[in-house]
């Protein structure tokens, strides 16, 4: 196992080229529009808004912590596992 | 407008009332903006290949996808760990700007805040970087650029006399007049129409003025002004229904109709009532609002001839795959790549021109070439089974649709540029994700069966969700409308359609005219001179 500091090196190191190449865009994309025909991004949205209507005062970082929570938790597995498999396979051509 | 919608952060307020602090914070804002949007479109376009410059977290050094922006130093940073808000704290500095979407920060108010100024300067920053990434298939022509509406004297002071409308204007709910609430419901989606609403409170069909007998058009605009009247009590739509009735047989009577055949019957009406409709491209109402064309391409499997056909449609039908609970296979999405797949043609259905035989195998594939400012979709619920016509099932298979919907993937351009990259994704179609975007903005339920069933509909005004049930109207939200069983759903394009910026051909044809005019004149003149000297 490769200690902790090399780990992150090798983290920084992918994110820059997932992102200087454009793949996270295209993974991003990917993602929204499955997630858009699973319901999920209107679902958290309706939620989201609801408990904005009902909040005493509106503040953001409460509203956020709640949308996050009920956002990881409505996520379907189906969704996960082809979005993680997408990942996985740019990353076993990276270290082809 | 007020003092409380301009601005609800007083810091912004006080920053933005001194010109040098305006115009450093207004310039920071519009780079981070600008950048995002241009980073956005190269990473569209795999062709290029470019490397995206990234940025990395002042405080953590990691390379940002979505950086936040500090608008008074050149600090970036991410969002999740805080690290941005931190360094405004520690900094003192009051905003930071969300790259992406242009949210802004406030490090008083702990808070995200609104501001009109720089709400618009985001708007026209995304609009320039889009018009200058958008090239027309034409051409090659950059889009026309966005030219604000300037009201001129006459318009300001029509502004001025104008009466506002108040804003729960629009939801009255409409009497049933026996079984019409097949009525209703259509009717409920063409006042949340705004094209339709914007033409007849524009005052473009006015009944008071109008000639024609049993015009449908004339009802239309009498069902405006009636629902935009400050009486809120529900209306009883008994002339429109009369007028249905004189104009469409198959309607009359107080028997239970189907709501979508009430719908394309009306859409008929009101394009024959309307001023200057004609039989091929009609500008009227009914066509610039709905109308698309379908591209329908039939392939010869023995010899690869494609033949090529335009339909103008008005909406489009899809149908339902399988029962019971909501599945992948039903949602609007899957019945839309049902709707644009290639489909094996029985070998009667084609004979090829080119090899000239009947041909064995051929294949059919539809896409829609361009799309319409509002789509209307059916699901076909009702099965007619043989030749009965009492025998018909309904299928009460749930549907998933979305409140926002990118028809990009089922555009000729979309499915063409797909079969070029062989399975690949193409980002790199033309325009702006944008222009293919479209909002859900009212649908048709249908409840118990065939011949004893009631409708009722779902509506939106601005961003709140209202269920109408005959006369009665109700605020609900948006999750109960995307739970119901939709019978037909209607989404209106987000951005209207633009043209590429060029000169029109007959302006062109009349500049080269001029031209010639001028040269045949100098002819003249110098034959004229010839003459002249030698008299």
């Amino acid at each position: 196992m490769a200690p902790a500091a090399d780990l992150d090196a090798l983290y920084a190191q992918l994110r820059r080229r997932m992102i200087e190449t454009g793949e996270l865009d295209r993974i991003m994309f990917v993602l929204s529009s499955r997630l858009n025909e699973a319901g999920w991004i209107d679902e958290l949205k309706d939620h989201s808004k609801e408990n904005a209507r009902n909040m005493e005062s509106l503040v953001f970082q409460p509203l956020f912590d709640d949308t996050l929570a009920h956002a990881h938790k409505s996520i379907t597995s189906q969704t996960e596992k082809e979005i993680k498999s997408v990942i996985r396979q740019y990353l076993e051509l990276q270290f082809e | 407008m007020s003092a409380e919608l301009e601005s609800m952060c007083s810091h912004i307020a006080d920053v933005l009332a001194d010109e040098d602090s305006k115009k450093t914070i207004l310039d920071k804002f519009a780079r981070a903006v600008t950048w995002y949007a241009n980073k956005y479109q190269v990473a569209r376009s795999p062709h290029k290949r470019r490397k995206i410059a990234s940025p990395t977290c002042g405080t953590c050094d990691l390379p940002l996808f979505r950086p936040y922006v500090c608008l008074h130093c050149d600090y970036t940073g991410c969002w999740t760990e805080s690290h941005v808000v931190d360094h405004l704290r520690e900094e003192s500095h009051l905003f930071c700007a969300d790259a992406k979407t242009g949210c802004v920060y406030c490090s008083e108010c702990e808070n995200f805040i609104y501001d009109a100024t720089l709400s618009g300067l985001h708007e026209s920053t995304i609009l320039s970087a889009e018009e200058k990434h958008s090239r027309f298939q034409v051409l090659n022509k950059r889009r026309e650029p966005f030219q604000r509406w300037v009201p001129s004297e006459k318009d300001i002071a029509a502004l001025e006399g104008a009466q506002s409308v108040p804003c729960q204007a629009g939801m009255r709910g409409l009497l049933n007049l026996g079984q019409t609430c097949f009525l209703s419901v259509v009717l409920q989606s063409f006042i949340h129409n705004p094209f339709m609403r914007n033409y007849f409170l524009g005052d473009k069909h006015n009944w008071k003025q109008c000639k024609t007998e049993h015009c449908t058009c004339c009802e239309m605009d009498k069902l405006f002004t009636e629902i935009y009247s400050d009486d809120n009590a529900p209306y009883g739509p008994h002339t429109f229904l009369a007028t249905t009735w004189r104009a469409s047989a198959e309607l009359a009577g107080y028997a239970q109709q189907d709501a979508h055949e009430f719908f394309i019957s009306a859409l008929n009406q009101i394009h024959s009532t309307s001023r200057g409709s004609t039989e091929v491209s009609c500008n009227c109402i009914i066509h610039s609002t709905f109308a698309g064309q379908l591209q329908s391409d039939v392939k010869c499997e023995r010899c690869g001839n494609v033949t090529t056909t335009n339909d103008p449609m008005l909406d489009i039908s899809l149908e339902l795959k399988g029962r019971g609970e909501v599945s992948d296979e039903n949602s609007l999405a899957a019945c839309l790549r049902r709707y644009t797949q290639s489909e094996k043609l029985g070998s009667k259905e084609y004979s090829c021109v080119k090899c000239g035989k009947a041909s064995h195998e051929a294949s059919k594939r539809l896409s829609i070439r361009k799309l319409p400012l509002v789509l209307s979709f059916q699901f076909k619920r009702f099965e007619h089974k043989a030749l009965e016509k009492s025998a018909t099932r309904k299928i009460e298979t749930k549907i998933r649709f979305p409140a926002t919907l990118n028809m990009a993937p089922y555009t000729t351009l979309y499915m063409s540029e797909a079969e070029k990259e062989k399975g690949g994704l193409p980002l790199s179609f033309a325009g702006p994700d944008s222009i293919y975007e479209y909002d859900l903005f009212a649908v048709i339920n249908h409840e118990g069966q065939m011949n004893n069933g009631h409708y009722t509909n779902f509506a939106r005004c601005g961003n709140e969700w209202y269920r109408f049930d005959d006369d009665k109207v109700t605020h609900t939200t948006l999750g109960a409308c995307l739970k119901s069983t939709a019978y037909m759903c209607f989404y209106v394009k987000r951005h209207l359609d633009y043209k590429p910026n060029m000169t029109p051909s007959y302006v062109r044809a009349r500049e080269k005219e001029m031209e010639k005019e001028k040269r045949e004149v100098a002819k003249l003149k110098e034959l004229d001179d010839a003459i002249l000297a030698t008299v």
